[in-house]
């Protein structure tokens, strides 16, 4: 069985395709949205999912949450002492994901469909598979989230012969894509984002106004004080869509604070923002070569594309609402779920074929003379543009630059600019020529080629002496080799998850903790109910346990509530 | 293969058919399965597309055409690249930016035919291009883009895309003043800073250039100049041709002692005259202090300065700084320095002999003032030579693929310089015999000059100290100076022929000149 993962910067989730088409699993709590925070408790066990979202709250130094911004750098975050990369992290959220759907299958699951930003690049995707076969699994295929949410799209709407736009706007990374579909073809004509562009920069752009109004020092404020700020204005955020105003009430120390704002200055506080998003959505429609008439539908999918903000932007871009009727949340992960039953040759989807595009350009760099005759260094030669449709496999052919030159060099980089200096090198071939020859004749023939899964092939032939180079591309700093992997792996199988039978205690006893932290005059009750909890958990009476985490529960939902 | 017989239909078929029948083979040729197929396929499914799009759209040209044709797509200059099996001619019509555009109509205008013409707000395209340049001259890229940012009309996909290429039409045209901030702030703006936006990356640096020098040297960005040069030399777009030596000379004296950017500029917008030339000589430090304040200024493009500094004016400085090459400015500046040493020599000399004749002293000569003013002369003289022999000495050793005028005399003037040496042994008396060293010195030094400079890379690093130390024992120790400095000279003349061996054969064969542009 292969499984269909959305591995979220806020949230994750997880699904197969099966009896009744794309199915997602619960998790312990019964949720399908599982937060994607990892935590690491007092004992040394991770924590996954709400639990450890509540931890954010109440033990912030042992909890990290958006580490997928980081995925492709080296960067490591140090939890309860021990350091993680952010494969790492993310391994940790895939491992309780598969727990998730290995108590729902009632069997082992080994292989799956990850999806990533359609602006993902070459390192991140690399990371994201490295993150698989930390948690244990073999990753069939990376699928582009937008994709994934037009998969999940076009299956249930069956919308034959239209073209349509996929706006993902998820929690941190924003990606636009222009599909086709007809007879049972699904065709990306282009991909385009921002992966640095998510509901977390809108949340930051709450924070900073609010810190300002309020005369409060980001710095000055623990990591606790800011956690609980945070979620609160997070709430804030989500009460914006729905009403003109929202309010919090935050406690600091001994004083209590107010802050208000309206939606007129939320718009104008995010404009930046939503600035940010017209680029990319010009560039897809520009490479789609289509007008905004000839789009039959604009399809919103990511928590984030809930913000009223957006629906403006769309309308005052393309002349239009927005569809709404694809759940935002769950439309990837169903994407996801599909791309997999269409790995393990489900008989339904025998009839849906999909086309993707590769989103950014490859290429090499190239010295060219100017018009005074000087040659002039670093600048870049496409050979796989953007948005070609994948696989795809080019070749150009390159001449050494002077007369009796022994070496040629040839840099493989990724990115649009003009030069290279501002492209992202992915690596670098070294081919000898015989300097005896002509220029002419030591023409070499270099060949791309991008496959379906986003990995790049570099050959290059010397046509003189007729030697093939193959490129192997470097290990970058972003990334972890494979033996490497292996090493993690094991230290990663040490590290014990709590057993998904006991998530549901945990996840409510990081709630009560979470409480107790933000009601300063409930604490003492709080304190005398956590204990009493505690005391039920060591009797391992299954009946008793059930009854008092009703009780419990029931609770703290009065206590949240007023 | 035509691409309506790859996808099995007749040459007539329409969009849909194409559509249809690719989806159709799309079922056994699946991209994850079959690449190679795949690719083909899509390949002709493109062509075919293209095809039917050319034919639908002929009809609706000739009504686009009988209004007025314009706005052309970004994609366009990349959409033939795209296609590279069977490129079609592009469907969309030129640009002709005169008649403002108006914004996109309505979906269901758009699709029956296309006129294009109901009355909307109009967008004055000329008017917003002059406003844009003229906030890009006050040098504040974020104001800028506030203001970009906040021009309702250009929320429409196509009028910014019509804008956007005007207003870098303009630049081109006019090259305003701009520094280069701001012209990022404009090229980001409307997408034409990556590589598919169809501008040529050397032009548009070029343009940059042009347009921020002209935007530094306005007196009121003295300052902004004064800055930029202060904090250093910075090579614009790493240049590797032969002037990296005279690069890397201005760039280190950059570093050591900032230049008079006001003194300098004057000198430079000043019209020049003959007489400056002159001048110039008398005062040998204001050469080197301009060349490398034009390094400074405009880096490895002198030509690309505003036409606000007079061309003689920047030809003659940089002329003359260059020593490689002998022209007028040199010459000029030459004759400066040789008036100076002549004016100082001559006093000089008729004081001296005033004091001898008065101290009595009967070995004083009434020659010695002529000779001590014939002394600079001479001097000029031998300048002058060594000038000419080290600009015979570059072209002499020049690197075998870089051109060089008159190649057979190149490679016979060392054998012919040993001819005249041995040929002087024979028919020269005695006493004059000294004479023909200073031929075979000079066909020595060119000799291993050549070898060493041409082999330095390839073959065996020759110390020239070294080189040179040895060959003056050598000449002190043997008997015969005038043997060991020919045979040397022919030696190392007959090992760098033998090196280059493979070029003699090929030059020969062709004068083969292909040389791409990549």
């Amino acid at each position: 069985m292969i499984v269909g993962i959305d591995l979220g910067t806020t949230h994750s989730l997880i699904g197969a395709y099966a009896g009744q088409g794309a199915q997602l699993f619960p998790n312990a709590l019964g949720d399908c949205l599982t937060p994607s925070v990892v935590s690491v408790d007092e004992e040394g066990l991770v924590l996954v999912g709400q639990a450890a979202r509540d931890r954010l709250i109440s033990h912030p130094a042992s909890t990290v949450a958006a580490f997928k911004r980081w995925m492709g750098t080296p960067r490591e975050t140090v939890l309860a002492g021990r350091s993680f990369r952010p494969e790492e992290l993310s391994a940790m959220v895939l491992r309780s994901l598969l727990a998730d759907a290995e108590a729902a299958l009632g069997e082992k699951v080994s292989e799956a469909v990850i999806s990533v930003p359609a602006y993902f690049s070459d390192a991140q995707r690399k990371a994201t598979r490295a993150a698989g076969e930390l948690a244990g699994i073999r990753v069939e295929r990376l699928i582009n989230e937008p994709t994934a949410a037009a998969l999940a799209y076009g299956l249930r709407e069956r919308p034959d012969g239209a073209r349509f736009l996929v706006f993902d706007l998820g929690g941190g990374t924003f990606d636009v894509s222009v599909l086709e579909m007809f007879d049972g073809v699904i065709e990306v004509h282009a991909s385009a984002g921002d992966n640095f562009l998510g509901g977390e920069d809108f949340l930051d752009a709450l924070e900073t106004a609010c810190l300002a109004d309020l005369r409060l020092d980001a710095q000055a404020l623990d990591a606790q004080q800011r956690g609980q700020l945070r979620r609160r204005l997070e709430a804030a955020k989500r009460g914006l869509t729905a009403n003109a105003v929202a309010s919090i009430e935050y406690a600091l120390g001994a004083q209590a604070l107010a802050w208000q704002i309206d939606e007129e200055r939320f718009a104008k506080l995010t404009e930046p923002l939503v600035q940010r998003m017209r680029a990319p959505l010009e560039r897809a429609m520009r490479d789609a070569r289509l007008q905004p008439e000839q789009l039959d539908e604009i399809v919103l999918v990511g928590g984030a594309s809930r913000m009223p903000q957006v629906a403006r932007l769309i309308a005052r871009m393309f002349g239009r609402l927005p569809l709404r009727h694809v759940n935002p949340d769950q439309a990837i992960a169903q994407g996801a779920c599909v791309a997999a039953g269409m790995k393990s040759r489900d008989q339904r989807l025998d009839e849906v074929i999909l086309t993707d595009v590769c989103p950014y350009t490859l290429g090499t760099e190239v010295a060219r003379r100017d018009d005074q005759g000087r040659p002039q260094r670093g600048f870049f030669a496409p050979i796989i543009h953007r948005n070609s449709v994948v696989p795809v496999s080019r070749e150009e052919t390159f001449w050494p630059i002077s007369e009796g030159q022994s070496v040629l060099m040839l840099d493989v980089f990724q990115g649009e600019s003009p030069l290279v200096a501002n492209n992202i090198k992915l690596g670098q071939l070294e081919l000898t020529l015989d300097p005896k020859r002509s220029i002419a004749e030591n023409a070499v023939a270099v060949r791309f080629t991008y496959d379906v899964n986003g990995v790049l092939q570099v050959e290059a032939a010397v046509q003189a002496t007729g030697r093939r180079y193959e490129l192997v591309l470097e290990q970058n700093p972003g990334l972890l080799a494979p033996e490497e992997i292996r090493t993690r792996l094991a230290a990663l199988a040490e590290l014990k998850i709590h057993p998904r039978e006991k998530q549901e205690n945990l996840a409510l006893l990081a709630r009560a903790e979470r409480l107790y932290e933000e009601h300063i005059q409930a604490r003492d009750q709080l304190q005398n109910w956590i204990a009493r909890f505690r005391s039920a958990l060591e009797t391992q009476d299954d009946i008793l346990i059930r009854e008092h985490r009703r009780e419990f529960g029931q609770a703290l939902d009065l206590l949240e509530g007023t | 293969m035509s691409p309506f017989e790859w996808l099995g239909l007749p040459e007539d078929a329409d969009e849909r058919a194409v559509k249809r029948a690719y989806a159709m083979r799309l079922r056994t040729t699946r991209p994850e399965d079959d690449p190679q197929g795949f690719q083909h396929l899509h390949a002709a499914y493109q062509s075919a597309l293209a095809v039917c799009r050319a034919s639908a759209a002929v009809p609706a040209q000739a009504v686009a055409q009988a209004s007025h044709a314009r706005d052309v797509p970004v994609a366009g200059a990349f959409d033939s690249v795209r296609h590279a099996p069977q490129a079609v001619p592009s469907p969309t019509p030129i640009a002709s930016p005169a008649p403002a555009p108006r914004p996109a109509p309505s979906p269901v205008q758009a699709a029956t035919a296309r006129p294009r013409e109901e009355p909307q707000p109009r967008f004055e395209l000329e008017a917003f291009c002059t406003q844009a340049i003229h906030l890009a001259a006050q040098g504040d890229g974020e104001a800028l883009l506030v203001w970009l940012k906040s021009q309702p009309a250009l929320w429409s996909f196509r009028l910014k895309t019509t804008a956007g290429h005007e207003l870098v039409r303009r630049l081109y045209r006019d090259v305003p003043p701009m520094p280069a901030a701001c012209l990022h702030v404009l090229l980001r703006f409307f997408d034409l800073d990556h590589v598919h936006a169809g501008h040529d990356p050397l032009a548009l640096q070029r343009l940059e250039r042009r347009m921020r020098l002209a935007w530094e040297l306005q007196p009121a960005h003295r300052d902004a100049l004064d800055r930029r040069l202060q904090l250093g030399w910075e090579p614009p777009a790493r240049a590797l041709g032969p002037d990296w030596r005279s690069l890397l000379r201005s760039s280190l004296s950059s570093g050591a002692k900032p230049v008079r950017t006001k003194r300098c500029l004057q000198r430079l917008q000043r019209p020049f005259h003959g007489w400056q030339g002159i001048a110039a000589g008398l005062f040998p430090r204001r050469i080197g202090e301009m060349e490398a304040f034009i390094g400074q200024l405009a880096g490895a493009h002198p030509e690309d300065l505003p036409p606000s500094i007079p061309r003689e004016q920047l030809r003659f400085w940089t002329e003359a700084a260059d020593t490689r090459h002998f022209g007028a400015a040199r010459l000029l500046a030459g004759i400066g320095k040789l008036l100076l040493v002549t004016a100082l020599a001559l006093p000089l000399g008729a004081l001296l002999t005033l004091g001898l004749l008065d101290s009595g002293s009967a070995t004083a000569s009434p020659y010695l003032p002529l000779l001590l003013g014939l002394a600079p002369a001479t001097a000029g003289l031998l300048w002058l030579a060594l000038h000419y022999f080290r600009i015979m000495d570059n072209w002499h050793s020049r690197a075998e693929p870089l051109p060089a005028r008159w190649p057979r005399l190149r490679l016979a003037l060392v054998p012919g310089l040993c001819a005249i040496g041995a040929a002087g042994a024979l028919a020269l008396p005695p006493p004059y015999l000294w004479l023909r060293l200073p031929v075979l010195f000079a066909a020595l030094w060119l000799g291993l000059r050549r070898y060493w400079r041409r082999h330095d890379e390839t073959g065996l690093y020759l110390n020239p100290t070294l080189m040179r130390i040895g060959l003056l024992v050598l000449l002190f120790t043997t008997g015969s100076p005038a043997l060991v400095m020919g045979g040397a000279a022919m030696l190392a003349w007959a090992d760098d022929l033998r090196r280059h061996r493979g070029r003699l054969r090929l030059d020969a064969a062709s004068q083969e000149s292909s040389r791409p542009g990549r």
